[in-house]
């Protein structure tokens, strides 16, 4: 019981332990009370020492927290004080936590988290790196990520806990694409859809964490990059300037790219793009430890080329404020709170000026301009507090959101123009409440319970729009309201210090999203039909369920995880036949019947020496539309990584090898998909550091160019070729 | 399905009004009936007056009479108006209804009049009254009309030989979202008679061309009959722009050709 205790202490990152005048730290197991050799011991995301076979690392006097690093244990931030000079780190196989944690900069992985192994990875670059999570490409820009197969409306997609709605009907703006990877301090994924109480809902969660000001007094940094052949150029600074309570951070890049080229010399038209991407912090850090933070992030992309859609984006853009107050309350039974209020605005604006529209497959002999725009406020408050010995943590939380939409059709021909409301001024108001707690059920199990009750109405206000539901359903059309239940068990055994094995399960209830209710006129990539909302959808229902093994022996770590989710009231498209013909098919939301997901994943992670490094990743779902009795559309196949990385000092170098399977299953009631052939593609990237301020990087991905595609590439868009890329980093 | 009454909702398209708040300070409501004059015509000594929402189009129109003697509305025993187009070889009506007195302004009647076409160079429209006062005096003559084109009538030959006019009724302004849908069917019969078909099936399909042969249809109620030759169903447009709604007449031993009407439908 002791040691879980410790354990629990370590896991939600209270770490209370001081560190002595000496500054020699030593580094023991928590549980065997043995030192730990080889512990890597990271401060500001940069290395400062190894420990040696006694536990111990010199650490510079000035240095007030020390991240350590080792492999089979889970990462541990310590604070150095005066009176303790040991950290105890906790065995990765006692992973408690439900979120694997993607970290943008820096930190060494271990096997329930990842790192970004290119200080250039784009943000989606980054995600594809995770198994269990796909992209959804449609271009060279914005991927849509997938977890475990499910995309949209079935995760969640939030920047630092901020609700945040896409602007473009046809998915041209995932929400991930107005973060950018050096304004992105971690990725917090949470695959399986057990935080229920802070995500208030069983959906797999995706939340971005950008990063704050950290009272640097004084930081500059400015990093530039090209590739070849798509001339894609970046150049990006960062800075910082602190006193002692008030931090300054900005953030800023520019982007540009043209058309890319796919392997075999393809060059891929409409697939440039230009970015442009600001972020303002400040912290404000009070003698009482309570601190408030005020972020701004504004995103603007501008002549974005979709190659997979019939459409360009003229422009995407993003404002975002997000303040946040973050108090403790001594001497009672509350930790600490937050407190959070935010607002965003998306304006999405597309068309097609610059296509052939009168060759296309569809929708010929027109333009058709298209905008979109949401704008979203929210608050939430989290507590962190305990409640007879027992840690619980309560969240509130409450937005909400309205989403337009419209768009002409120009045509060629001397036909007057044409204009539909797809989204009519729609609202979508959520409260929610959760809360989650641990129970010790004895020394070596661990039982997380946790909740979440939503209130969900979704109105639609436009008259037009609403007259057209009516006539289609023949009844009123009046707010959709729900009360929505979510929860989840996880139950953790602890076998041993080397073996522990977990299963969750998690029920869930959905609401049709906005665009499921009173979507109008959507046209849809995946199969080729115009989509129109159903008022009436009752919501789904979700029983999930995941087991996870994690088993360490000496410099080896592996983890797998088995999932099974079942879906009722599975909410898809369904024919309209009335109106539809061979130029132009329609359908419209149903819940059609049942659908599940199973699948799993695996990693191997290995350190062969103390610079030598394998990280071995395979991942496979199997999705059945049960009513249909077919594929669920856009399934990745099974794929998998194989990475090795070689570091020493100020060199580093790794090489990547991707790979999927052809993927056969594929929906052919609900989908046009086809199937698509396996691949296997080589990366190489290369690193030094000069003086501790210069660093350059040399990528060259897809070494041998192949020509491949993902399954969940729209219209089978290739990815790019062989590409080469430098980039220069220089700190002050 | 959301259907109201067209006719109960045309009739009330007499658009009652709305109560004007006079200026003096007895704040008496005065309603009035919203159409406007468009002719008028001196017969032995009464003026009549026609009144109507728009200017006359071809097509279905509601048709308002006053009749006056002296500044002084005269109650009528009797009132016919028939429709009258004068061509160079020869004459025809078209289908129309025969004054009432209205129960909400009592000095006007109501009749109706689809024109089957426009006046022109073809010819011209007027209207021959005949009415019979409460003093019993018979009165008769004419009233020149002026009717402008529109998409709204249409008419169809059947394999038998029957010509078959139909009116579109409504939506009188097409927009999109779900509104009713009617049309009227008549017969021609002579060049001067065309009763109402009362018993007949259409055939409807609603059409948005966009360009190069390719369009799509929208979700729609197929007008079913309900009496006077008045068909009435639902169309909910998915769409602002150019649309056409194509129509065939089928009665037990009839089907007429196919006929399309083109028309705009507007954003509300």
């Amino acid at each position: 019981m002791k040691f879980l205790k410790l354990f629990l202490l370590f896991g939600i990152g209270l770490h209370a332990i001081s560190f002595s005048q000496t500054h020699t730290l030593y580094v023991y197991d928590a549980k065997k009370k043995t030192p730990l050799e080889n512990a890597h011991i990271m401060h500001k995301q940069k290395m400062i020492g190894y420990t040696k076979a006694d536990g111990s690392v010199e650490i510079n006097h000035e240095i007030e927290e020390v991240m350590i690093h080792l492999l089979g244990y889970l990462e541990t931030t310590f604070s150095i004080s005066q009176s303790a000079d040991t950290a105890f780190v906790v065995p990765s196989v006692y992973q408690m936590d439900d979120d694997i944690v993607v970290y943008a900069h820096g930190n060494q992985p271990d096997i329930n988290n990842y790192k970004n192994s290119s200080a250039h990875l784009t943000l989606d670059q980054m995600l594809d790196n995770v198994d269990g999570v796909s992209m959804i490409q449609r271009g060279a820009f914005a991927w849509e990520p997938m977890i475990r197969g499910q995309d949209d409306q079935r995760i969640n997609l939030m920047i630092d806990g901020m609700q945040v709605f896409k602007a473009c009907v046809d998915k041209m703006d995932p929400v991930t694409s107005y973060v950018e990877s050096d304004n992105l301090s971690k990725l917090i994924i949470d695959k399986s859809g057990s935080g229920v109480a802070e995500n208030g809902n069983g959906n797999s969660t995706i939340n971005l964490i950008t990063k704050k000001p950290d009272f640097e007094s004084f930081k500059l940094n400015v990093s530039t990059g090209v590739r070849y052949p798509d001339f894609y150029r970046v150049i990006s600074t960062t800075s910082e300037v602190s006193s002692e309570q008030h931090s300054f951070r900005f953030s800023g890049s520019i982007k540009q790219a043209d058309d890319f080229v796919a392997g075999g010399d393809s060059n891929i038209s409409n697939s440039g793009f230009g970015k442009v991407n600001l972020n303002l912090a400040y912290r404000y850090r009070a003698g009482s430890g309570n601190t408030l933070d005020i972020s701004y992030i504004f995103d603007d992309a501008r002549d974005v080329g979709y190659p997979a859609l019939l459409m360009d984006a003229t422009r995407a853009l993003a404002n975002m404020l997000r303040v946040q107050y973050n108090w403790n309350e001594p001497g009672t039974n509350v930790s600490n709170t937050s407190l959070l209020i935010y607002a965003n605005t998306i304006d999405h604006e597309m068309d097609d000026y610059e296509r052939d529209v009168a060759n296309r497959a569809v929708m010929r002999n027109m333009y058709m301009p298209m905008a979109g725009i949401t704008k979203t406020a929210g608050a939430k408050l989290s507590r962190n507090l305990s409640i007879a010995e027992q840690p619980v943590s309560l969240f509130v939380d409450g937005y909400i959101s309205k989403a337009f939409g419209d768009m002409m059709m120009i045509s060629l021909f001397d036909i007057e123009d044409m204009y539909i409301t797809n989204l009519g001024d729609i609202y979508t108001g959520s409260t929610r409440v959760g809360a989650k707690t641990n129970f010790l059920f004895s020394e070596n199990v661990l039982l997380k319970l946790e909740e979440s009750l939503e209130f969900n109405r979704v109105e639609l206000t436009d008259k037009s729009s609403k007259s057209f539901f009516e006539g289609s359903y023949g009844k009123e059309v009046q707010p959709r309201a729900r009360f929505l239940f979510s929860s989840s068990a996880h139950l953790t055994w602890l076998l041993n210090d080397r073996l522990s094995l977990s299963t969750k399960g998690i029920f869930s209830q959905r609401q049709a999203n906005y665009i499921e209710l009173y979507g109008h006129y959507i046209y849809n990539y995946v199969d080729g039909f115009f989509y129109d909302g159903n008022p009436f959808l009752k919501p789904e229902t979700t029983l999930n369920s995941e087991i996870n093994a994690q088993y360490q022996i000496a410099e080896n770590a592996f983890s797998v995880s088995a999932y099974y989710k079942q879906i009722y009231n599975y909410i898809s498209g369904m024919i309209d036949e009335d109106i539809s013909n061979q130029f132009y098919q329609f359908k419209r939301y149903d819940n059609v019947g049942d659908a599940y997901l199973t699948g799993f994943e695996v990693r191997w992670l290995s350190n062969w020496t103390r610079s030598l490094t394998t990280d071995i990743r395979t991942a496979y779902t199997y999705a059945q539309n049960k009513t249909l009795d077919e594929p669920l559309p856009l399934i990745p196949p099974v794929h998998g990584s194989f990475l090795t990385s070689y570091s020493a000092n100020t060199f580093s170098v790794s090489t990547t090898l991707e790979w999927a399977a052809q993927q056969q299953r594929i929906a052919e009631q609900t989908s046009i998909e086809d199937q698509t052939s396996g691949f296997a593609i080589l990366n190489f990237e290369a690193g030094k550091t000069w003086g501790n301020k210069l660093e350059t990087r040399l990528t060259i991905n897809n070494i041998l160019d192949q020509y491949y595609n993902q399954h969940t590439s729209i219209g089978n868009i290739p990815e790019s070729g062989r590409s080469f890329m430098i980039t220069l980093s220089y700190s002050l | 399905m959301y259907k109201n009454s067209i006719l109960k909702k045309f009739s009330i398209v007499i658009l009652l009004v709305v109560a004007a708040i006079s200026c003096d300070s007895s704040n008496t409501n005065t309603p009035e009936l919203e159409a406007s004059l468009l002719s008028t015509a001196s017969i032995d000594g009464y003026t009549v007056e026609l009144f109507s929402e728009n200017n006359l189009r071809s097509g279905y129109n509601n048709l308002y009479w006053k009749v006056s003697k002296d500044g002084e509305v005269i109650e009528l025993d009797s009132f016919s108006a028939m429709p009258i187009m004068h061509m160079t070889q020869m004459s025809h009506s078209c289908p129309y209804t025969s004054p009432e007195m209205m129960s909400d302004f009592t000095d006007y009647y109501q009749s109706s009049a689809n024109f089957i076409m426009p006046s022109g160079e073809m010819g011209y429209w007027e209207v021959q009254l005949e009415f019979t006062t409460k003093s019993n005096e018979a009165i008769s003559g004419e009233i020149d009309i002026e009717v402008e084109p529109s998409w709204m009538i249409t008419s169809a030959q059947s394999s038998n030989g029957n010509v078959y006019f139909i009116s579109w009724y409504a939506p009188e302004t097409p927009k999109t979202g779900n509104q009713d849908l009617a049309f009227m069917v008549h017969k021609r019969e002579s060049m001067m008679s065309f009763p109402a078909v009362s018993d007949a099936e259409l055939e409807v399909y609603p059409y948005m061309d966009m360009g190069g042969g390719e369009g799509h249809s929208t979700p729609f109620e197929t007008p079913a009959a309900t009496g006077a030759g008045m068909y009435e169903g639902s169309i909910n447009y998915s769409m602002s722009g150019t649309w056409t709604t194509t129509v065939t007449v089928m009665t037990e031993a009839d089907t007429s050709s196919a006929v399309t009407f083109e028309y705009s439908v507007r954003a509300q």
